[in-house]
């Protein structure tokens, strides 16, 4: 049998975790038609036969709230399902089989897959069922996702019950709205209004629910019997406000809650304990969410968050570092002085080089950062900051936004910016969408990672920590900037479900680190390697003219002028240790010759010429024209930065034997110091998003002049922080 | 010949990124990053963590 | 037995709900999540600075702002 089944459920039902044990690795991601909502898919292959199974995003309910709703609901309606697995979590049944019910009054072939069975076994609930399965007149398979007991099962059940007719529920919601919706379906029917989509009754339902997208949708296909439909509507409306004081969604809610408490009562379920008991994850939050502890953990967590991140990836750089010494060692030594070389070793290897380098540091950062958010404590930061962010003029959903971003360190700007439309004020969002380019994403990580190192060996952990909170103050006093003055309006609710905290799974994290890895790596290998020929041959071209390379070869000639050829082999191929003192002082000189070409062709580059223009500019912050260069670059990817300095510092480097790695070679740098490097990492978390978030935030805000806006504003936000850092810092340090 | 080999490469270098330009500026690549956001079929991971549960 | 508003709660007290006040979005919204009149809450703590509050219904823990709270009202013992 072949056929596809999609897997629903509420967020925190261990979702995610299921679809993972029955796909396996094979499952690729792609988007819903039109949205940038996630889309998993994945093949599951049992005897009973081979199913595509689809991820639709988690829900608590099908009412067009939020967008992951509506996405979820248009993916049933429109390519119908052979069958939904709803994935239930047992100790939370009720409020889980809220979201089942609507599945059923839709007329959809549901089979529910009744999830930690353990843990609501240690909570004292004990679950019929065979009972439940009787009443609801569907399939229940009990499963622990966790472990993948149940599977099998599971989808031999949904093998068995595919391509069975079913009606859809009828539940009741009272006289008033009953009759209405009657009433509603007598239109319905005969106007063929929306059935091709929808049940009639649902549509009626949708209605008196006053969803928007069903409406809108109504509207556009029949006006008429949407008008008709809009009245009885209306009548409704204000007979329950007047008789009730109450709005149709509320009695429906109320009315769909009450069904599913019947059918628990029904001896469904059992609680030996109290329900609302507290539980080790209570506990857990007493401390975690503590008015006084609470802070200081979450600054600990993050603390221990980059301590674990530098103590177990400082080994694995540097032997990564000396591998690529290692590469472009080679290379130098297989082939001919030339473009070609000077291509391969300064503009490949020593530019992506730089950035490949930090994937192990990556690697434990995302780790740690998956553990944190698997185990549920990311939800308890969007509690604790929701009230300090409305301050700001965001919103407990911003927190989210943020971290998708790079908030701990290590995310993107661009989901980043779409995570900004769970937002429902447009103006919390646009101030969200704003200031999310402020984080630590992935790509400014190895810029820190490699200045960290360079400079602030000592204390990396607590250096990147700082680094955390100045981006996060820095984002905060921009968005109260943009609320108090261009973007002012009303703050929106927050209801949010804390999920008790859970130990991550092993697969899970695994899964999840090596997905970004994956696509660190890949970036490098693709965006960062075009970059950096392109900005190899800008820092190359057009190279020295005649005269001056002449001037050049004249001042080598004065120099070996004395000596016997012989001895200038000698000079030019013996190691150091085998060469006289007067030798030595010759060989120096020559070197110095090499070395001062070098610097004066990457000065005449087209790149050198535009790094030496912004100097005048950007030496107030401690730039000179190399980091310009970098910078400039760094609005493609700011990964560049790297691969740029690697370049750079690669190009004036002549001495073959030395293959510092490039961390040892700003060490060394002449204009290179704790303090310009702490005014450059200012910089890079302030300056203008990279392109494609720009490109991203004017899809997002539907303009261009708030992409235009936030390259301007951050860059000068950005050249501010550092020019004031850097010469209050000279001041108190001379 | 070493420059045409460099040109050659250069070229392709600047060809292939104007493409990329192109792409994420028309919407084909809806996105172009890299760290914590699958781009595997050209889509970015779900924007609230919590709805990918 | 008195009604109050679920944003006078005090942490660890219990009641239950017999009201809610809000409808069209954020009214579906409270509702969905389970805040129904009849069902039992208990306010389970705060956020470090007094708002949001979290509190546990049907065996799940919630947060909600106090201005959100107000649409609630509550029969406490």
């Amino acid at each position: 049998m072949n056929a596809t089944v999609v897997l629903a459920g509420n967020p925190n039902s261990g979702k995610t975790t299921l679809f993972n044990e029955l796909t396996g690795g094979r499952q690729h991601v792609g988007n819903y038609p039109g949205v940038t909502v996630e889309k998993k898919q994945g093949t599951c292959k049992t005897d009973t036969g081979r199913f595509e199974i689809v991820d639709l995003p988690g829900t608590y309910s099908l009412t067009a709230y939020s967008l992951e709703e509506v996405v979820a609901r248009d993916f049933l309606v429109n390519e119908k399902p052979s069958m939904i697995i709803n994935i239930v979590d047992a100790s939370n049944l009720e409020r889980n089989l809220y979201l089942s019910v609507q599945f059923m009054e839709m007329g959809l072939p549901v089979c529910i897959a009744l999830n930690m069975m353990d843990v609501a076994k240690k909570r004292g609930i004990e679950i019929d069922i065979q009972k439940l399965s009787g009443l609801l007149s569907i399939p229940v398979v009990p499963i622990v996702a966790r472990d993948g007991k149940g599977k099998q099962a599971l989808m031999a059940s949904v093998a068995e019950n595919i391509g069975q007719s079913r009606q859809p529920l009828r539940i009741s919601y009272g006289r008033d709205l009953d009759a209405a919706l009657d009433e509603m379906e007598a239109l319905i029917r005969p106007a063929e209004f929306l059935t091709r989509s929808y049940d009639p009754r649902w549509t009626a339902l949708k209605y008196l629910e006053n969803d928007q997208q069903v409406i809108d949708r109504g509207y556009k296909q029949d006006k008429a019997t949407a008008m008709k439909l809009d009245a009885v509507v209306q009548r409704v409306r204000t007979h329950i406000a007047h008789t009730l004081d109450t709005h149709p969604e509320g009695i429906i809610a109320d009315h769909r809650y009450g069904y599913v408490h019947s059918v628990l009562k029904q001896g469904v379920i059992r609680f030996f304990q109290d329900e609302n008991r507290i539980q080790v994850s209570d506990r857990i939050d007493r401390i975690v969410t503590h008015r006084f502890m609470g802070p200081v953990i979450m600054v600990a967590m993050l603390m221990g968050l980059y301590q674990f991140t530098f103590t177990f990836s400082t080994i694995p750089v540097a032997w990564l570092e000396s591998f690529f010494g290692w590469v472009s060692a080679m290379a130098e030594q297989a082939l001919p002085e030339g473009m070609v070389r000077s291509l391969l070793v300064s503009g490949i290897i020593d530019g992506m080089g730089g950035v490949l380098g930090f994937v192990p540091l990556i690697m434990f950062m995302f780790l740690g950062i998956a553990f944190l958010e698997d185990t549920g404590y990311l939800a308890r930061m969007s509690f604790m900051l929701d009230r300090i962010f409305r301050m700001f003029g965001l919103h407990g959903s911003s927190v989210m936004a943020f971290i998708v971003s790079g908030g701990i360190a290590g995310g993107c700007a661009v989901p980043g910016v779409m995570a900004a439309r769970t937002l429902k004020s447009p103006k919390e969002r646009l101030a969200t969408l704003l200031t999310v380019p402020f984080m630590n994403c992935g790509a400014k990580l190895p810029v820190f990672a490699l200045l960290v190192a360079a400079f602030f060996a000592e204390s990396r952990a607590e250096v990147m920590l700082l680094i955390t909170l100045i981006s996060w103050t820095g984002a905060l006093l921009v968005a109260w900037f943009l609320r108090s003055t261009l973007i002012r309006g009303e703050s929106t609710p927050f209801v949010m479900e804390l999920p008790p905290y859970r130990l991550p799974t092993l697969k899970g994290l695994f899964i999840h680190t090596f997905e970004r890895i994956i696509q660190y790596v890949k970036k490098a290998g693709t965006v960062i390697l075009l970059i950096s020929i392109i900005l190899w041959a800008m820092m190359t071209f057009p190279g020295l003219d005649e005269t001056r390379t002449k001037e050049f070869e004249d001042r080598r000639s004065t120099i070996v002028s004395g000596l016997s050829q012989e001895t200038a082999d000698e000079i030019m191929t013996q190691k150091d240790e085998k060469l006289t003192k007067p030798m030595l002082t010759v060989k120096e000189n020559l070197l110095q010759v090499d070395r001062d070409q070098a610097r004066e062709a990457l000065e005449n580059s087209v790149a050198g010429r535009m790094g030496a223009a912004l100097e005048s500019i950007t030496r107030f912050a401690g730039f000179d024209w190399r980091t310009n260069i970098a910078l400039v670059g760094g609005f493609a990817a700011k990964e560049v930065v790297v691969s740029t300095l690697g370049t750079a510092y690669s190009l004036g480097e002549v001495d073959p034997e030395e293959t510092a790695s490039l961390s040892g070679r700003l060490k060394t740098a002449e204009g290179w110091g704790p303090l310009t490097a702490f005014s450059l990492i200012l910089f890079t978390i302030f300056y203008s998003p990279c392109f494609v978030t720009v490109v991203c935030i004017a899809k997002e805000t539907g303009s261009w002049k708030w992409a235009a806006f936030s390259m301007v504003f951050n860059t000068c936000l950005a050249l501010l922080v550092s020019t004031v850092f850097y010469q209050i810092g000279s001041l108190v340090l001379a | 010949m070493e420059n045409i080999i460099v040109g050659i490469i250069v070229a392709g270098a600047v060809g292939f990124m104007v493409k990329r330009f192109v792409d994420i500026w028309k919407g084909k690549k809806s996105c172009g990053c890299s760290n914590g956001c699958s781009c595997a079929g050209g889509s970015c991971s779900s924007p609230d963590p919590f709805l990918k549960k | 037995m008195e009604r109050i508003n679920l944003r006078q709660m005090k942490i660890g007290q219990k009641g239950i709900i017999r009201r809610v006040n809000a409808g069209s979005e954020l009214g579906r919204r409270i509702r969905d999540m389970g805040l129904i009149p009849g069902k039992e809450i208990t306010v389970q703590g705060r956020a470090p600075l007094y708002d949001p509050v979290s509190l546990r219904i049907m065996g799940f823990t919630l947060t909600l702002r106090n201005n959100e709270a107000d649409h609630i009202e509550v029969e406490v013992s």
